[in-house]
């Protein structure tokens, strides 16, 4: 490494940082390869992660007082998840790069700690295969990791589940949010100057309303809420029609355009969320788009409405789908003749990381009834 | 989830590589690989080609009577080099294989090869990726063999850099696009040759410095 300006190195690190926040939909990537924190030795913790630039910062963060090693992992500059779903994150991006960071001469244990939202997919048995490293499961969030390595590698169910507190809700609003707001600014740049200031401060307020009180709203998913907060919006603009003559027009006109921007900030207000499957493919199916280039809607639709099913003849209770499933449908069995058990079905999301790591292919979809919406 | 769903849009198709690539490379990529041909390829060359891709390169050489090994990881990219192959009756001559450059250290034995070939891929690769390929490349060229590479360079000039950087950032933009593929101008690369073990025998640079041609030979007396 050549040695750089640290100020300008931080001021570059910074705009990245912004640039990544604003700009969520895009990948942003560092460097794959290996990373060392504190003094590691040949008997240290092998931790992986994507190589999108705010993921391996968030986890460089909770990293840097453990000794231990990070193995960034091409995913195409995209976050764990994301990447694991759409094949950017596979048993493929890990072989590569625990061939090539020369990682394998370094250590006796060869235990690769993959994030659980990696499981969707990584062929663990694959990788095995081709690089001899066993992989496990740690914390679904970076800021666990800590506690995880103090508790000698185990896991507690929190550790296991995905959350959706306050600064994921306005970081993943903000994103999702923003390359919107700028075409809503070009678009008012060219046709009406006049409402620039009004949609800029009904945008950003509506914002931090619907994902600051997210969990507030009336609406077991998120497309209820959306549907909530426009009632309750037409039903505020009756009672203003109806209670109060003046200044009809602008307060009339305001609320139309609050009712549009709900919308646009709520688009796809169940899959922005780890807690809920998207609502988009189902949607999108339902009014006919059945796929737009190379994405199958009705194929995502189908497979969103689908159930998981376990065989219990094939099951061995490992216990690997409980402890990948961010939602915490699974229980284990009492008995030899249930294994294990889908508790919760209505908590899955159809992540497939079940189904991914089944060892022995227990695991499978059936298909779901024509769903109303795809919903739980 | 609505990320993926973009970005699934955005992917890429095989019928349009060409064509992408074509435009990130302001047409240099077919003219150097005729240039690579020309001057480099002679008749009864075993080569290697490093991601085939659809097949050109490949076919060039074996239509001056070289055999070709072409790996590359993309079916949809196979099965149109496939159909090329065919329609000029060269399946003699050109074997393909579906592996990632990542495989080669199972996948071809020591010293096999005459002559390793490559455009426009080691841009694709990471750093340590990179490292391993050449580590590769190195261990199954017959000593005295040839290593051949085009790709986007960094222009060493500045204001070079600048008016390609001006050039380049719609042209990532509409490739990005086309082929959902993003690369990065390779950066000191004779440098990595020779730390790999090849000794630099032609670079050439065309087109405001930032399309590079790299030719390396595997030394002749200590080839193991």
């Amino acid at each position: 490494m050549l040695p750089k300006n640290p100020v300008k190195m931080e001021i570059k690190e910074t705009l990245r940082t912004v640039f990544g926040t604003l700009f969520r939909l895009l990948p942003l990537s560092v460097e794959p390869g290996l990373r060392f924190f504190g003094h590691p030795d040949d008997k240290s913790p092998v931790f992986v992660t994507a190589n999108f630039d705010l993921t391996v910062k968030r986890v460089t963060k909770y990293l840097k007082d453990l000794d231990c090693y990070l193995l960034v992992a091409p995913t195409r500059g995209v976050n764990v998840w994301c990447a694991a779903k759409g094949g950017n994150f596979t048993a493929h991006s890990l072989i590569s790069v625990v061939k090539t960071s020369g990682l394998s001469s370094k250590l006796v244990n060869r235990t690769l700690i993959l994030p659980q939202l990696a499981a969707p997919g990584v062929d663990t048995e694959l990788v095995k295969k081709k690089t001899g490293w066993d992989c496990k499961f740690g914390p679904v969030y970076a800021k666990d990791i800590p506690e995880y390595a103090a508790n000698g590698f185990k896991k507690t169910d929190s550790m296991r589940r995905v959350r959706w507190p306050l600064t994921d809700r306005l970081d993943v609003g903000i994103g999702i949010f923003f390359p919107i707001f700028l075409a809503i600014l070009a678009i008012l740049a060219i046709f009406s100057r006049a409402w620039m200031s009004e949609i800029v401060i009904l945008s950003w307020g509506l914002l931090f309303l619907m994902y600051g009180f997210y969990p507030l709203i009336p609406g077991k998913a998120g497309w209820h809420k959306i549907l909530f907060l426009e009632a309750l919006m037409v039903v505020s603009l009756l009672g203003y029609i109806l209670l109060d003559g003046n200044q009809l027009n602008y307060i009339r006109n305001l609320f139309f355009m609050a009712m549009g921007l709900v919308i646009l900030i709520g688009i796809d207000f169940d899959g922005v969320t780890p807690l809920y499957k998207s609502a988009f493919d189902p949607l999108l199916d339902k009014i006919g788009i059945k796929r737009l280039g190379p994405v199958d809607f009705h194929e995502r639709a189908k497979i969103a409405s689908s159930k998981i099913t376990i065989n219990q003849n094939q099951c061995t209770s490992c216990g690997i789908c409980y402890d990948v499933c961010p939602r915490g449908v699974y229980e284990m069995g009492k008995d030899k003749q249930v294994k294990v058990v889908i508790k919760y079905p209505e908590l899955c999301e159809v992540c497939e990381a079940c189904i991914m790591q089944c060892p022995t292919r227990a695991i499978s979809l059936k298909p779901g009834f024509k769903s109303k919406q795809g919903n739980p | 989830m609505a990320s993926y769903v973009l970005m699934k849009i955005l992917e890429s198709a095989p019928q349009r590589y060409e064509r992408g690539i074509n435009i990130l490379s302001l047409g240099q990529s077919s003219k150097i690989q005729r240039e690579i041909v020309k001057s480099y390829i002679t008749a009864g060359d075993k080569i290697l080609e490093i991601g085939c891709g659809s097949g050109t390169l490949a076919i060039s050489c074996a239509e001056k009577g070289a055999t070709v090994v072409g790996f590359d990881v993309s079916p949809e990219m196979l099965a149109q080099a496939r159909r090329k192959i065919r329609e000029r009756d060269l399946s003699g001559k050109i074997r393909l294989r579906q592996m990632s450059a990542i495989e080669m250290d199972n996948a071809f034995s020591d010293k096999g090869f005459d002559k390793v070939v490559s455009t426009l891929v080691f841009s694709e690769f990471y750093a340590d990726e990179q490292k391993y390929v050449l580590r590769e490349a190195y261990r199954i060229l017959k000593p005295g063999g040839l290593i051949i590479i085009a790709d986007e360079v960094r222009p060493n000039i500045l204001w070079k850099r600048l008016l390609h950087l001006l050039i380049r950032i719609p042209l990532v933009v509409i490739t990005y696009i086309l082929t959902q593929k993003s690369t990065r101008a390779l950066k000191g690369f004779s440098r990595l040759l020779v730390e790999a073990g090849f000794e630099l025998i032609d670079q050439k640079r065309s087109l405001l410095d930032s399309f590079g041609l790299y030719v390396a030979q595997k030394p002749s007396q200590n080839g193991n």
